[in-house]
């Protein structure tokens, strides 16, 4: 019965899996683009507080520094980090920055 | 220092406190990841002079004069080791993020032992976490490698 | 943040760094430890690969392994198979998976001197530690954990085991085959004409420093290694262990376990056939 067919009831190597074994540049942290920039993350020491004020003046004072992002200069875009496929059931409620910070190492 | 890195020398100005890890990716080498710059994961690992190590944990530095090997240079160019070959056809690779790592302790497990039992392939294997895929496909890719390249030998 | 990266060629030179740079400068076996964990005031590198240090000696004085040997080398060395039951093999086994082991050298080690399922089986059986702090120096393990606290710069130069072994044993127990131990134990014991001569019962992770528990030792000896000194060994090493909690146990977890792998240990030092 297997025989009728070409596809059904064979195994099939995945179309991507010779770039993953072989170590090909495929994944985010692997693009190196010419001019790119670096982001270094400040996560929140505190597991569960209000971001009362951030000063971004010496970190954009620094020499290389092109921008600092925080919640004040960023929209304010809520999406799901749960991502089964759209349209997502589960609720938009995460921020990117957040005033709040809701674990130690979040974004701040 | 002089080090090489899958078979090509390397003449190169090395920082003191760097890692191995980064060396290699600021030199190119990709396929070697970090995955918890930690000593944890595995995901960096790669063979110096043979022996597969966590490149993360191991300083750039004492990596002078040594051979290395990553994932990249398990074969040449355009063809696959039977490792992954095996890992492919046995459905042992999910999102990869784990793979060139696992093939690296796996490439030294087969070099020392051309026929390792299960208990060994997982006991190897431990030092390598995969969230996606687990450990059943590539125990079962480690044995069809090793089956296939007693094979070649054999014959 | 590291400056300097040196490759001494033998201890003298690596100690004499070591003195000038003072807290600036740590030696680095395999470096998994340091290179993760390098506290703010070092600058300085000394690695140790290049100091003459491999190898593993057997004459008729015993064992000696040299401070660059990894715990591959080690678990490798065939006559350590059976050499007080295998101990070395079967502890090294449960360490952290190959990756970890192909790098990480017994000198780097006993020099951090926690964290560790090594420390107690040497402690067990009988090992001395050989260093260099301006002379070269042998004593017992203990005596240079205990002896330790000054902190004065010393070169660990190897381990050195004497030829005459026993039965031993190892437990250790983590919440996964990967994990570090919440508790480990390990026994070493000798017997003459059939009463225990020589006894350790070492409990490690506690979570401090392994140490042998005297008294709980001392007691065996005298006696036939039978069930109901087992017993009373392991009672007495579960009352005076001293252990404190963690985030990874309880003091009170970590007695119990040490009930319980003291008496594993004793059992299969004993010869018995012990689950788990």
């Amino acid at each position: 019965m297997a025989d009728a067919f070409n596809v059904v009831g064979r195994s099939e190597r995945r179309v991507d899996g010779k770039a993953l074994v072989t170590g090909r540049p495929v994944f985010a942290g692997d693009l190196e683009l010419p001019g790119m920039l670096h982001i270094a993350v400040l996560g929140s020491p505190h597991a569960h507080a209000r971001i009362m004020g951030i000063r971004t003046d010496e970190a954009e004072s620094l020499d290389g520094v092109a921008l600092v992002l925080t919640h004040a200069n960023t929209p304010t875009v809520r999406y799901t980090t749960a991502g089964q496929g759209h349209p997502e059931p589960s609720p938009y409620d995460t921020r990117m920055f957040d005033e709040k910070v809701r674990f130690v190492g979040v974004l701040a | 220092m002089k080090f090489s890195v899958n078979q090509r020398l390397f003449d190169k100005e090395v920082d003191a406190g760097e890692s191995l890890l980064d060396l290699l990716r600021r030199l190119g080498f990709k396929g070697v990841k970090n995955g918890c710059d930690n000593g944890d994961c595995g995901t960096c690992a790669v063979l110096v002079d043979g022996r597969a190590i966590t490149s993360c944990d191991y300083p750039a530095p004492a990596a002078e004069g040594k051979r290395i090997l990553t994932v990249e240079g398990l074969a040449p160019d355009g063809q696959l080791h039977p490792l992954q070959a095996a890992f492919l056809d046995t459905g042992a690779v999910q999102c990869g993020f784990c793979t060139p790592g696992m093939l690296i302790s796996a490439a030294e497990l087969l070099d020392r032992d051309p026929d390792p039992s299960e208990d060994v392939i997982r006991a190897t294997l431990r030092g390598n976490l995969c969230r996606c895929t687990g450990y059943v496909k590539p125990v079962e890719a480690v044995q069809l490698a090793a089956a296939r390249m007693r094979e070649v030998n054999d014959g | 943040m590291i400056t300097s990266y040196l490759h001494p060629e033998s201890v003298e030179e690596a100690f004499a760094t070591l003195q000038q740079q003072g807290q600036r400068a740590r030696l680095l076996g395999g470096g998994t430890d340091l290179t993760l964990h390098t506290p703010t005031e070092v600058t300085t590198f000394i690695d140790l690969s290049r100091a003459g240090l491999d190898g593993i000696t057997a004459d008729d004085t015993g064992f000696h392994i040299g401070a660059s040997t990894t715990l591959t080398d080690l678990l490798d060395y065939r006559p350590f198979a059976d050499f007080w039951s295998g101990v070395l093999h079967t502890m090294l086994a449960q360490v952290a998976s190959p990756l970890h082991r192909n790098a990480a050298s017994i000198g780097g080690h006993l020099a951090r001197g926690r964290l560790s399922d090594v420390i107690p089986v040497l402690l067990a059986i009988d090992a001395n530690v050989s260093f260099f702090d301006g002379t070269y120096c042998e004593m017992p393990l203990a005596e240079f954990y205990s002896t330790r606290k000054n902190r004065t710069p010393v070169v660990v130069t190897g381990v050195h085991l004497g030829p005459d072994d026993g039965m031993a044993a190892f437990r250790k127990f983590a919440r996964t085959t990967y994990d570090l131990a919440i508790l480990n134990v390990a026994c070493g014991i000798r017997l003459e004409s059939g009463l225990v001569s020589w006894a350790r019962i070492v409990v490690g992770e506690r979570p401090t420093l392994a140490v042998n528990l005297v008294d709980a030792s001392a007691d065996l000896v005298g006696h036939p290694l039978d069930g109901e000194a087992i017993g009373q060994a392991a009672e007495k090493a579960r009352e005076s262990v001293e252990v404190r909690s963690d985030p990874r146990a309880s003091a009170d977890y970590r007695r119990h376990l040490a009930g319980v792998l003291v008496h594993r240990c004793l059992s299969e030092a004993a010869g018995a056939e012990v689950y788990a």
